[in-house]
């Protein structure tokens, strides 16, 4: 479908006007808002974290792509509904408890809401309590970012608490930031680590296929 | 309180910030250039550089903790660097708020301008830590003494919880509008502190990297301009 292929086109080079015309068209033309959303937005953010992994494009390119796709599913939406379109799957976000860091959690976030997943952004600063409510409140993945070797260990007591509250079985938890390691992930018995937003897509696909 | 530093980072530097090689940008004419030199001029009115610094005579050196007129510091990295130090300039400085709270707010609008503003900050507070530390360097050289790399909380040796607490108990920061949160973060985050040891004999020996836990991974240290050599 070339209208497809031109929507793609327009997330990967960031051209934020023309994916939302494009998507507008598509759907005016009778393409299917599924569709439109896996072949064009969720293809589009593939082969953008792909270019980026092969040091093709740097992290603002990245962005000014997501902010492309963003404003397409913006108008993508409300008929994803209609459709009765299914996320991939609904992942809780937030920095851990004492961190106030931000930009990464929310680039994460970004990455992942054009890849297709419903995000439920936590903010900062979250304590157990929020991911556990969030994980009652049916996310499937928890991810949680840390900046600073004091907050980090914050991250092992969320996911303790998590398994106390009798929780862990049913969700997946992924860890991210500066001080974080595969490692440390290990150590705190998380279910994965992403380097950065790129690979944390890659990972949320894997952890919620294993 | 010394205010009047000129903080001058340009495009490059945010674009290494941002992980991104400029030449390679410059080369492609791409539009990551345009964000950084947008984020420079929108970025630069929005900087409010602040150093609260003072200077402590060392009282005794024992077991790892250097005594001062004030409080102390202590640990494997003060005791390595600063035990022959006859003085320790204690520095904490800041970019102030404004620039942060600007990334954070256009974040769901533009979030490449919010990435690269936060990275223009981080390159910011960094030149302010290399002025400063420039600063104690040509005092003391002026007197005849040299001066040890600067060291922060947070390096090998020099866990943060008590580097923090150690420099937040010496140096009144509250008129900088600079806190400390439970969780020893500094607020604003574009925020440093450091120590540095002065005297006839200590030495001035490696960068800062070196004593970094991140030292290995991270991705920013060939490029880094920073205060660390």
């Amino acid at each position: 479908m070339v209208l497809v292929d031109e929507l793609r086109e327009a997330v990967v080079d960031g051209q934020a006007k023309l994916a939302v015309a494009k998507v507008s068209e598509g759907l005016e033309g009778g393409i299917e808002a599924g569709t439109l959303l896996r072949e064009g937005l969720i293809e589009a953010m593939a082969q953008v974290g792909k270019l980026y992994e092969e040091g093709e494009i740097f992290v603002p390119e990245m962005l000014v792509a997501a902010r492309a796709m963003t404003a397409a599913l913006s108008v993508l939406k409300p008929h994803l509904v209609e459709e009765g379109v299914a996320s991939s799957g609904k992942v809780a976000i937030g920095t851990t408890q004492g961190d106030l860091h931000d930009i990464g959690k929310n680039l994460v976030a970004m990455m992942l809401e054009g890849s297709g997943y419903e995000i439920v952004d936590l903010g900062v600063d979250v304590p157990a309590e929020k991911f556990i409510q969030a994980i009652r409140d049916g996310a499937n993945v928890v991810a949680m970012s840390a900046l600073l070797t004091t907050t980090m260990t914050n991250m092992q007591l969320a996911i303790e608490a998590i398994k106390a509250a009798g929780l862990r079985d049913q969700v997946r938890i992924i860890v991210g930031g500066a001080p974080i390691t595969k490692s440390y992930a290990d150590e705190i018995g998380a279910d994965g680590y992403a380097e950065d937003a790129s690979s944390a897509v890659r990972l949320v696909k894997e952890v919620l296929a294993a | 309180m010394i205010r009047d530093f000129d903080l001058r980072p340009d495009a490059d530097m945010v674009l290494r910030a941002l992980g991104a090689d400029p030449e390679v940008v410059r080369r492609r004419r791409s539009s990551a250039l345009d964000i950084a030199e947008q984020a420079v001029a929108k970025g630069m009115g929005l900087l409010a550089p602040v150093v609260v610094s003072a200077s402590f005579p060392v009282e005794e050196f024992r077991h790892e903790r250097l005594r001062l007129e004030h409080g102390h510091l202590s640990g494997p990295l003060i005791a390595e660097h600063l035990h022959t130090a006859r003085s320790v300039v204690v520095a904490m400085c800041t970019i102030g708020p404004a620039l942060e709270d600007a990334a954070s707010e256009c974040f769901s609008e533009d979030p490449a301008m919010s990435l690269a503003l936060d990275a223009f900050g981080s390159v910011a507070v960094d030149l302010l830590g290399t002025a400063m530390c420039q600063r104690v360097d040509e005092q003391a050289d002026a007197e005849g003494l040299r001066t040890t790399v600067p060291l922060s909380p947070g390096l090998v040796g020099w866990p943060v919880a008590n580097g923090q607490r150690q420099i937040f108990e010496l140096v009144d920061v509250a008129s900088a509008g600079i806190r400390l949160t439970e969780g020893y973060m500094m607020v604003p985050k574009k925020s440093t502190s450091m120590v540095i040891g002065i005297g006839p004999d200590v030495e001035h020996a490696g960068e800062s990297c070196d004593y970094c836990s991140m030292a290995a991974t991270c991705r920013y240290r060939e490029e880094h301009i920073s205060h660390h050599g």
